[in-house]
């Protein structure tokens, strides 16, 4: 029984070979179409772009050396080609590609119909696009503009914080939020997003689309698949090995109009993706934070380099008019009220609620460093004190210790 | 702990000179052949050339230990006719022979001769301090088997009576390892700069008997204010001390010097400590273990995460009932363990996370953490508080803070409180009691009704911080109701273990 399969399928199958890595398969895909090539594995001849270059005679090489290696390499490309055809022969393209469309899963393929222009010309342009979601029936059509919101899985609450609101902000004018659902601040920032009415909320993951990671979002991950599109480089199972994350986040980088850094320390994964926008010329906003706060210190470093001030989605939507996105802010009269209504309790605070609240940081402070730092006042009067601001909304307590708001 | 008294039998007959002890002996009773052999004759006795049978009664027991090697001994010289049957009328003896003839003292000599029926009891000069604790009985001490024999012979008179131990007052020894005689100033709050939280803390966790948690990076204090608790809690009475000196006694410690002290004890075992280390056992020696000898006193354990999930979880029944029972196939036991158990770890692998944004752990990495704490066992603590470094200036300060003198006196009004209120602490108030006890303000219940909302306090949590604020309260001087600065501090007092697993902080 034969059926004609269409061209993704070959893709799939090729990426499933062994030792086939993603930069050999982009090389194939942007010179072959993908059933063809599938054909010369199976006939037992290389396809064109899949092997390595032929060794060169160095300068200091004498010709016997230079031959030697010329040998290997040619043993190598002929054995790895006998591995390709065998799999290949034992591969069942049908069945393979019937777990993709069973699960519900649309795949796109470098050079084929449906890919995303934005990464087609990308250096680092992914072989094969897994998506699910309410877009994706076969041809994604990525909405647009879009911004990624990154940030560092040790946040702090007010990281947190600043990526909701903004997350929330920028989807409420239809603003597409691309983040990678992994702890902190990628969470933060899709709840935010899926909490306002308009937008389409990207997520690019770094395992398979089957396999839940980090499975604590799960919740989330079904709400972006209902309302907006989860994206994965990897074939269904993979699972999450530590260096997906930083090739998931090219992705990120690649797609997005503006990357928004909320939090992040100088090193970690979301500075990954600031170099992976730098590289590609997308413009790199962050979020000031304390200079205290070793979540910020990332950011605070961007913005000493010169990216630009995100202070809210009001700033990253002036930046996205710049870029010709006409945008209508309507979230502006809401984070208004919310300030003036912090702003009337402190005017009816207590001296005594003055005393307590100077000394609370706007990051998190420890309880013991509050009441240390208020040496006059009675542990029962501190505590009882922060409960009343707490009741205010100026204040917010967590295991221990407790922040401005 | 209790000990039973043992009948020692001897019999010799004519036959085939031989040697055997029945009545379940374990190896070391087994053994007291030779030692009880060299004895004799070094003491200048004759060994009996026939057949020796010693029989260990009530038979169904079994027996450990040196500590019949003097009765045997003894036996012996009646059965052989050295010393009169009529000498030996109403005396006990307990002890291990040397093979030079000198008697040797054994463990849990305390419960030994509580246990004896005998109202006078021979032991070693080193068993003396021990034997005199349970009082009642007439305590001679003696030095060798040849001294024995003189005077049961009447060659030589008894001793004079020891003096008799004092419980003596105030005396406070290092806590934890080192000498228990070597009595130096103990730990005060004093040396303790800023930490206000935890200082609070372990002045509420005295007054009210609360089990505490301290959480913090490393050098924030925890072992250092841990070791201070000892300082602020009252001294043992006498009979507290007695059931102190019988644990000890029982786990082969021995007491110090000719006093009982009335210090409670600090343990603080290493987190590598066995199940067996820890909650107590033994095959034929049943030995208390870390929990019991801190009965009255407090247990120390630091790096809680550190130790076995499973030697924790073994924590969890004597903590509520006060006594841990050991059941072995052969014997088993109950220990006393009414201890006040003190916790100290970071808040998570690296260190650092007291506060979000400092710590450099993984979520996975936190939540292996969080894990190997059972939530029960973390909810058995009243008090959680998280400590941080204190700031330079407060370390450089000169002023000192305040003393452990005064402490323990408010903590010693506050107990007093309690007990005349409820007839115990507040650690251990029952649920029942709380609305007639520690009934609320309508601002304190408000407080209460809105963290319960939040889901920041369980309904569980609920009970514990009500408990902790009545010990606020009692601190304070407030027989009333609990009233909402009280019930703020209490709350706080449990709020705080950081990252550390944040679903179990309610």
């Amino acid at each position: 029984m034969f059926r004609t399969l269409p061209l993704p399928a070959y893709a799939v199958a090729l990426q499933s070979l062994p030792g086939m890595s993603s930069e050999r398969l982009q090389r194939i895909l942007a010179v072959c179409a993908p059933d063809e090539a599938w054909a010369e594995v199976i006939k037992g001849t290389q396809p064109e772009g899949a092997g390595n270059d032929a060794p060169r005679k160095e300068g200091s090489d004498s010709p016997a050396t230079t031959r030697r290696r010329v040998l290997r390499w040619a043993e190598q490309e002929a054995e790895r080609t006998a591995r390709w055809t065998g799999a290949a022969r034992n591969t069942d393209v049908t069945s393979l590609w019937d777990r993709y469309c069973q699960a519900g899963i649309g795949v796109v393929h470098l050079r084929g119909d449906g890919y995303p222009p934005e990464l087609s010309d990308d250096p680092e342009a992914p072989p094969i696009l897994f998506f699910r979601g309410s877009r994706s029936n076969g041809l994604v059509e990525l909405p647009a503009p879009r911004v990624a919101m990154i940030g560092t899985r040790s946040s702090t609450g007010y990281g947190r914080d600043v990526a909701t609101a903004m997350g929330a902000a920028l989807a409420e004018v239809g603003v597409s939020v691309i983040s990678g659902l992994a702890h902190g601040i990628d969470t933060a920032a899709h709840r935010g997003a899926l909490s306002a009415e308009g937008g389409v909320p990207i997520a690019v993951v770094g395992s398979g689309l089957d396999v839940v990671y980090p499975p604590s979002s799960r919740h989330l991950w079904q709400q972006i698949a209902e309302r907006g599109l989860l994206i994965s480089e990897f074939p269904l199972g993979s699972s999450p090995s530590q260096w997906h994350f930083p090739a998931r986040n090219r992705i990120i980088a690649a797609l997005a109009h503006v990357v928004v850094v909320v939090e992040s320390r100088t090193h970690g994964g979301a500075m990954h993706t600031v170099a992976a926008a730098d590289l590609r010329g997308i413009p790199v906003m962050a979020v000031p934070g304390s200079v205290k706060s070793r979540a910020s210190e990332g950011t605070n470093m961007l913005l000493h380099s010169g990216s630009g001030v995100a202070r809210g989605a009001d700033d990253v939507l002036m930046e996205l008019s710049l870029m010709g996105w006409v945008l209508s802010p309507r979230e502006a009269s809401e984070g208004a009220d919310s300030n003036e209504s912090a702003t009337d309790f402190l005017g009816a605070i207590s001296p005594v609620q003055q005393r307590v609240l100077e000394v609370i940081n706007w990051d998190p402070t420890p309880t013991g460093k509050i009441i240390d730092r208020l040496p006059g006042m009675s542990v029962g009067m501190v505590t009882v004190t922060l409960a009343a601001l707490e009741e205010a909304g100026v204040v917010r307590s967590g295991a221990g210790w407790w922040e401005r708001v | 702990m209790d000990g039973s008294p043992v009948t020692v039998e001897v019999h010799l007959s004519n036959g085939l000179p031989g040697y055997t002890v029945v009545g379940l002996p374990d190896a070391s009773c087994r053994e007291s052949r030779d030692r009880v052999r060299a004895a004799l004759l070094s003491s200048g006795l004759s060994w009996y050339q026939k057949r020796i049978t010693v029989n260990l009664a009530p038979t169904g027991m079994r027996k450990a230990g040196a500590g019949l090697d003097l009765p045997i001994a003894v036996g012996l010289l009646m059965a052989g006719g050295e010393v009169e049957t009529a000498s030996t009328e109403g005396i006990a003896f307990i002890g291990e022979l040397g093979l030079d003839g000198s008697i040797r003292t054994v463990p849990g000599m305390v419960s030994l001769v509580d246990a004896v029926r005998a109202n006078v009891v021979v032991v070693s000069p080193a068993a003396v301090p021990e034997a005199q604790i349970p009082g009642g009985k007439e305590v001679r001490a003696v030095g060798t088997l040849a001294e024995l024999v003189a005077m049961l012979k009447g060659m030589k008179p008894w001793p004079p009576p020891p003096r008799p131990v004092l419980a003596v007052a105030g005396s406070r020894v290092e806590p934890g390892g080192g000498s228990r005689a070597r009595r130096t100033r103990f730990f005060d709050m004093a040396d303790v700069r800023g930490q206000r939280l935890g200082r609070r803390a372990l002045e509420i966790a005295a007054a009210g008997a609360h089990h505490v948690m301290l959480v913090g990076p490393p050098g924030s204090g925890k072992t250092m204010l841990a070791r201070r608790l000892l300082g602020i809690l009252p001294l043992l009475t006498r009979d507290e001390a007695v059931e102190v000196a019988r644990v000890r006694s029982a786990a082969g410690l021995g007491v110090d010097g000719d006093v009982l002290s009335r210090t409670p004890p600090f343990r603080a075992p290493h987190h590598g400590a066995s199940m067996a280390a820890l909650v107590g056992g033994g095959s034929s020696w049943m030995r208390p273990g870390e929990i019991s000898l801190a009965d009255r006193g407090v247990l120390f354990l630091d790096e809680l995460g550190e130790f076995q999930s499973g030697v924790l979880d073994g924590l969890r029944e004597p903590l509520e009932e006060g006594v841990v029972r050991i059941s072995r196939a052969r014997s088993s036991a109950v220990f006393p363990a009414r201890f006040l158990l003190v916790a100290a770890m970071n808040p998570c692998p690296c260190g650092e996370g007291s506060v979000p944004g400092q710590c450099r752990c993984l979520p996975p990495a936190l939540a292996r953490y969080a894990r190997r704490l059972s939530g029960p066992l973390v909810d058995r603590f009243d008090i959680r508080i998280g400590l941080s470094r204190p700031a330079p200036e407060e370390l450089m300060s000169k002023d000192r803070g305040e003393a452990s003198a005064p402490i323990a006196r408010r903590v010693a009004t506050a107990r007093q409180v309690a007990l005349d209120r409820g007839g115990c602490l507040n650690g251990a108030m029952p649920d029942a009691d709380l609305d007639l006890h520690a009934p609320l303000t309508t601002r304190a219940e408000a407080i209460l009704a809105r963290k319960l909302a939040t889901g920041s306090l369980s309904a569980r949590g609920m009970v514990r911080v009500r408990r902790v604020a009545r010990t606020i309260a009692d601190l304070e001087g407030c027989s009333g109701p609990v009233e909402e600065h009280h019930l703020a501090e209490a709350i706080e007092m449990r709020a705080g273990i950081g990252t550390l697993a944040p679903e179990l902080a309610a």
